[in-house]
């Protein structure tokens, strides 16, 4: 591969930001700068009133996150992904791990002031810093391309379960695991409902509603028992993929206007939430780090069980995904607290380790 | 079979949800996706079953929303039902300009005079028979029985208005939902929009007279005048504005109608507050603006407002039904009842009189008087009004309006499309559009 076709594929080639998903080619920075200026920093369009009216629409992009999400899953859960979904899910872990550990290290030494424990906000930073995004392939790309795609693409699985264990810890309830469980039950529910009535509607208008109506209700019921939208989203995808009836494809169709829109505002809401502190520039800095070297830890692991080369999984690991900002503020959502640190970090470290990837990638074809 | 067992399935899930976590406990925004959920998958399916027994869809939403609303089930809580009503403003415009959009002024110019004759005469004699039994039948008003004189007379001005007063919303959604089109809908409409404009001139002078009768806020007529003077023609040629921009948008672009649609809406919401306009006047003249000036060409706009308009539909009328006042019902339901009956008695008298007068001898128009029956939102604005600067009688005008808005909310729509069912007009803008 050329310098120039390595640049392209990281600048321009198209993303996805979540697994099951339609790429785009729209960088992040764009969307969380526009935050910035319109947020309660500078023009104050989106003002804090409006950003906490906006806490259903977080919600609402979680669950269609998720539906996308499970819906990949049926797609990779055929034999021959197997060890591509188990590779993701120990790269993952070790990102979550060395990022959580290092920073829990970090914040008890250093005493910043912290919206939640030391201990929460390391593992909230370890959740938010697993996801990668992976670039679209071609059926004719190299299979060692295709390979360490896939590793990017289904590490939202350790993403998605990770989220449903933490939202309910975060949210206080009073038993966690009861939670999980409602939310697995709400989502197997709502999806048998959307299976009889998506393709028994009388009129596409109608069918909308069910579509949006389910979705909603996905997101709502999550919200209510202080679960994970994300989590329940996935398991209803999962069951209309699995079933392999019209619903999934309904459901993709009506939604799939919808994804980018909300990938955009929930960079947005990320980007208006952004509080500039010491105490960030604190956090931020060790983060984009200590994700960095999570990753590349994964790669290193994974890099030889699965006979690729790590500088490859490296660079193919390193870019972004934006569900980690939206897992953050899912957490800040159900911790109820005005300091948005935790997401003003996350948020920076994304934007500032998709600006590193394409410096990465033109140093390893430069070796 | 399939759309029942969908039904439980989610009724369970909230009655599961429901028992899981309290809802007074948990923050607002935990509350309101699942009450949106809810209420637009469930209300959907009533809303079909009610169809199926040829009543209007939205008398399904409004059931359901009554059903399962505060006061009877109460799996949507007041906060919930708090919630949902985020829509109003946009549901209003948007029904609003859907029926500005329907009235094509070359097609009715023949009518127009005798339609205007119709509303003119029934308004009037609604008003004046009305009018004359609250005064003769005071003592027995739970009102302010101890009144009299001018108070007594400006009292009974205010309540007249607000009994006579019809809804809109209430029978644009119905013949926008029954996609009728027809003689008897083209003048239900009329009626009711020249009721509305008429009622916002009867009632700010009622609230004046009450005003003076208790000189409460003696000296406000300049400021009450220029408020009129702003309001009604600052409404129609805001309204005039936005219709010719939204005309040159289908023209030129045409595209992402279903947003445009919707961001308009919002756009007539927010500002109309902040202009202190009537956004159901903004809306209708900008519907009137596109259909007269601009008509859309191509099924895009239709689709558009098809897409758009069921969910806000389902959601506002869901949430209408949740906040129906039973209580009210019950604490002043006799008298609310009687003075129904009453309303309706000079509904019919006032149609039968209409008719005669503006020579309406098609005989669609003998089932006008059922497509006046409904009172929603704008009364219910009004009688908020009345509450708030008049603490003593203005709270006993509000609990006896709430109470009949209960009733009138849901035997209206189901009175009307009866109507336009007899009359052969449900479908009518489908058969339109064929031809």
């Amino acid at each position: 591969m050329t310098r120039t076709e390595s640049r392209r594929r990281n600048w321009i080639s198209p993303r996805r930001v979540a697994l099951g998903l339609t790429a785009h080619a729209a960088p992040s920075i764009i969307f969380v700068i526009a935050g910035i200026v319109l947020g309660p920093q500078l023009l104050n369009v989106v003002s804090v009133d409006l950003l906490a009216q906006l806490d259903p629409v977080i919600s609402l992009a979680l669950a269609i996150l998720g539906v996308f999400i499970g819906s990949g899953l049926v797609a990779a859960g055929s034999g021959e992904n197997r060890r591509w979904v188990i590779g993701a899910a120990i790269q993952a872990l070790t990102a979550v791990a060395s990022v959580a550990v290092a920073m829990y290290l970090l914040l008890n030494q250093w005493a910043l002031p912290l919206p939640v424990g030391p201990v929460a906000a390391a593992f909230i930073l370890g959740i938010g810093s697993a996801a990668s995004a992976a670039v679209r392939i071609d059926r004719k790309d190299l299979p060692h391309l295709i390979g360490a795609t896939h590793l990017a693409d289904f590490d939202d699985i350790a993403v998605v379960l990770l989220a449903a264990i933490a939202v309910p810890i975060l949210a206080g309830a009073s038993s966690p695991a009861m939670t999980i469980a409602l939310g697995l039950v709400s989502g197997l529910i709502i999806a048998g409902a959307g299976f009889l009535l998506f393709s028994r509607a009388h009129s596409p208008s109608e069918r909308g509603v069910f579509v949006i109506g389910t979705v909603v209700l996905l997101a709502g019921a999550a919200a209510y028992i202080s679960g994970s939208p994300l989590f329940t989203g996935c398991v209803a995808g999962f069951f209309w993929a699995r079933r392999r009836t019209p619903s999934s494809s309904l459901v993709e169709s009506e939604l799939q206007k919808l994804q980018h829109p909300l990938v955009a505002v929930l960079l947005i809401i990320a980007g208006a939430s952004i509080q500039f502190s010491r105490a960030l520039l604190w956090v931020t800095a060790p983060l984009v780090l200590l994700r960095m070297n999570g990753k590349l830890l994964g790669g290193l692991i994974l890099a030889r069980w699965l006979n690729l080369p790590s500088s490859l999984l490296a660079t193919i690991l390193i870019p972004p995904g934006v569900l980690g900002i939206a897992v953050v503020l899912n957490a800040q959502q159900v911790m109820g607290t005005g300091d948005t640190l935790l997401v003003s970090a996350i948020t920076i470290a994304t934007v500032v380790s998709e600006i590193f990837a394409p410096g990465i990638w033109m140093d390893e074809d430069d070796n | 079979m399939a759309r029942a067992a969908a039904f439980v399935l989610i009724l369970g899930l909230m009655l599961m949800m429901r028992n899981a976590v309290a809802a007074d406990s948990i923050a607002g925004f935990r509350t309101i996706g699942l009450a949106l959920g809810f209420a637009l998958v469930a209300a959907t399916l009533l809303g079909a079953l009610a169809e199926r027994v040829r009543l209007p869809r939205l008398s399904g939403y409004l059931v359901f929303g009554l059903i399962c609303g505060p006061y009877l089930l109460n799996l949507l809580t007041p906060i919930m039902a708090r919630q949902l009503q985020i829509v109003n403003g946009l549901a209003i415009a948007l029904i609003a300009l859907i029926a500005g959009l329907e009235i094509n002024l070359s097609r009715m110019k023949d009518r127009l005079p005798p339609i205007l004759a119709f509303a003119g005469v029934t308004i009037a004699i609604m008003f004046a028979g009305l009018f004359t039994i609250f005064l003769f039948g005071w003592r027995w008003l739970p009102i302010a029985p101890d009144a009299a004189g001018v108070e007594r007379l400006a009292i009974a001005a205010v309540l007249t208005t607000l009994v006579v007063s019809f809804s809109p919303t209430v029978t644009i959604a119905v013949i926008a939902e029954a996609r009728a089109r027809g003689r008897l809908s083209e003048l239900v409409l009329s009626v009711v929009v020249l009721a509305d404009l008429a009622l916002i001139l009867f009632f700010t002078l009622a609230m004046q007279l009450a005003r003076s009768a208790s000189t409460a806020g003696a000296g406000e007529e300049a400021g009450l005048l220029a408020r009129l003077l702003w309001e009604i023609p600052g409404s129609i040629s805001y309204g005039a504005l936005l219709g010719a921009v939204f005309a040159l948008y289908l023209r030129f672009v045409g595209r992402e109608l279903s947003v445009v649609l919707i961001g308009l809406c919002v756009l007539i919401t927010a500002t109309s507050e902040w202009l202190h306009f009537e956004a159901l006047l903004v809306a209708l003249t900008a519907g009137l603006v596109v259909e007269n000036i601009a008509p859309p060409r191509g099924d895009e706009l239709r689709d558009a407002i098809e897409r758009s308009a069921l969910p806000v539909l389902v959601i506002f009328f869901v949430a209408a039904g949740a906040s129906l006042h039973l209580d009210a019902l019950a604490v002043i339901g006799p008298v609310a009842v009687g003075i129904s009956v009453l309303r309706l008695f000079w509904i019919r008298a006032g149609t039968f009189v209409g008719r005669r007068i503006a020579r309406l001898y098609h005989p669609t128009s003998a089932s006008a008087w059922r497509g006046l029956v409904s009172q929603a939102g704008v009364t219910l604005g009004l009688t908020t009004i009345v509450a708030a600067e008049f603490t003593g009688w203005g709270s006993n005008v509000q609990t006896l309006m709430v109470a009949m808005i209960a009733i009138h909310e849901v035997v209206g729509p189901m009175l009307f499309r009866t109507a336009l069912a007899s009359a052969g007009e449900i479908g009518g803008l489908d058969k339109a559009n064929v031809r």
